[in-house]
């Protein structure tokens, strides 16, 4: 036999290797496969719950009244709810009201602070030192 | 169904795909079997270890669900983007291993393995010693020959995955064969083939 043929009968052997390898498919083991198909579901549910947030903003952003119903609707959450607002509200008015008509054992702060004629007396008022740090420098 | 075109006929890869992407739970569960026992097959072969095959595998079929979405039906073979990404894993995992940089052009002829082939491999099957013959091939040679003559390939495909000419892949699926060859010369006998 010449080196030839020999060698193409090596080829010829590698060929019949090769067949067989092709005809032995790789088998996935079963922890394999359970891992990719929980890979898959996985990305598949990340990517169903950013498609949803998406179509939630974009839903919000399309009407200005479902914006500021949403908005809202965070405020009273954050605020501790209905009751809790209706509360505040009443405080609210309350403050109000006694700033504006205070009862007659109260001193009237509108009035009080009306009365005074110069910057210096409100600083007089407020703090001793502070005026008369300033009284000599600022008020001349 | 996932796995049935609307003509009855098996849906493309493509179609999987895009299935895939818009949430049809079946098309994972159909591609995985048609494209993972392919990538893991051709792990172990580059590999030549089973464990670190499987973890290449998990990776680039990770990479394809989470690529689902761009997928442009009709550019590609999704198959062969696979092995694409499983060659290139491969390569990464071979480089950590050695610590360094490997040169991908530098493709040293293989060495004379007269005197290790016969006396390291006895009672084995003719599958392992093809597999103990890819492995003393240099890298690139092994993943052209397998791309080639176990998973059949064509030179241009094998071009686009391994991002080389098709004459450089025919000079490589050359080479390997005849590398091969040499390698398991001595074996010839044991794995029941004979001159004559």
């Amino acid at each position: 036999m010449s080196d030839t043929d020999k060698s193409l009968n090596k080829m010829d052997h590698l060929e019949d290797l090769f067949a067989a390898a092709r005809s032995a498919p790789t088998e996935l083991p079963g922890p394999l496969q359970a891992s990719l198909l929980a890979d898959a579901q996985r990305v598949q549910q990340e990517r169903a719950s950013a498609r949803d947030t998406a179509s939630e903003t974009s839903q919000l952003l399309s009407s200005p009244q479902e914006l500021s119903r949403q908005i809202w609707r965070q405020f009273v959450s954050a605020v501790g709810g209905w009751p809790a607002l209706g509360g505040l509200v009443a405080a609210s008015l309350s403050g109000l009201w006694i700033g504006l008509a205070p009862p007659s054992f109260l001193p009237d702060p509108v009035e009080s602070f009306a009365s005074y004629s110069s910057g210096s007396q409100v600083v007089s008022d407020l703090d001793y030192d502070v005026s008369f740090l300033l009284s000599d420098e600022v008020f001349e | 169904m996932a796995a049935v075109g609307s003509e009855g006929a098996p849906a493309s890869d493509d179609a999987l795909l895009v299935l895939y992407a818009n949430g049809d739970p079946e098309a994972a569960a159909e591609l995985m079997q048609r494209l993972a026992p392919r990538a893991l097959g051709v792990a172990i072969r580059v590999l030549g270890n089973r464990a670190e095959a499987e973890d290449i595998t998990q990776e680039a079929m990770m990479r394809l669900w989470r690529m689902a979405p761009d997928w442009q039906p009709g550019q590609a073979k999704v198959s062969t983007w696979l092995y694409r990404v499983v060659m290139n894993l491969c390569i990464d995992l071979k480089r950590r291993q050695r610590g360094g940089h490997v040169d991908l052009d530098a493709i040293p002829d293989p060495e004379d393995p007269a005197c290790s082939a016969a006396d390291q491999l006895q009672d084995v099957a003719r599958q392992d010693a093809l597999q103990q013959a890819l492995m003393k091939l240099p890298e690139r040679q092994r993943q052209a020959v397998v791309l080639r003559h176990i998973e059949e390939l064509t030179n241009p495909e094998i071009s686009g995955i391994m991002e080389i000419s098709v004459e450089a892949v025919e000079s490589l699926t050359a080479r390997g064969k005849r590398a091969l060859a040499k390698v398991l010369a001595n074996r010839r006998e044991e794995l029941g083939y004979s001159d004559v």
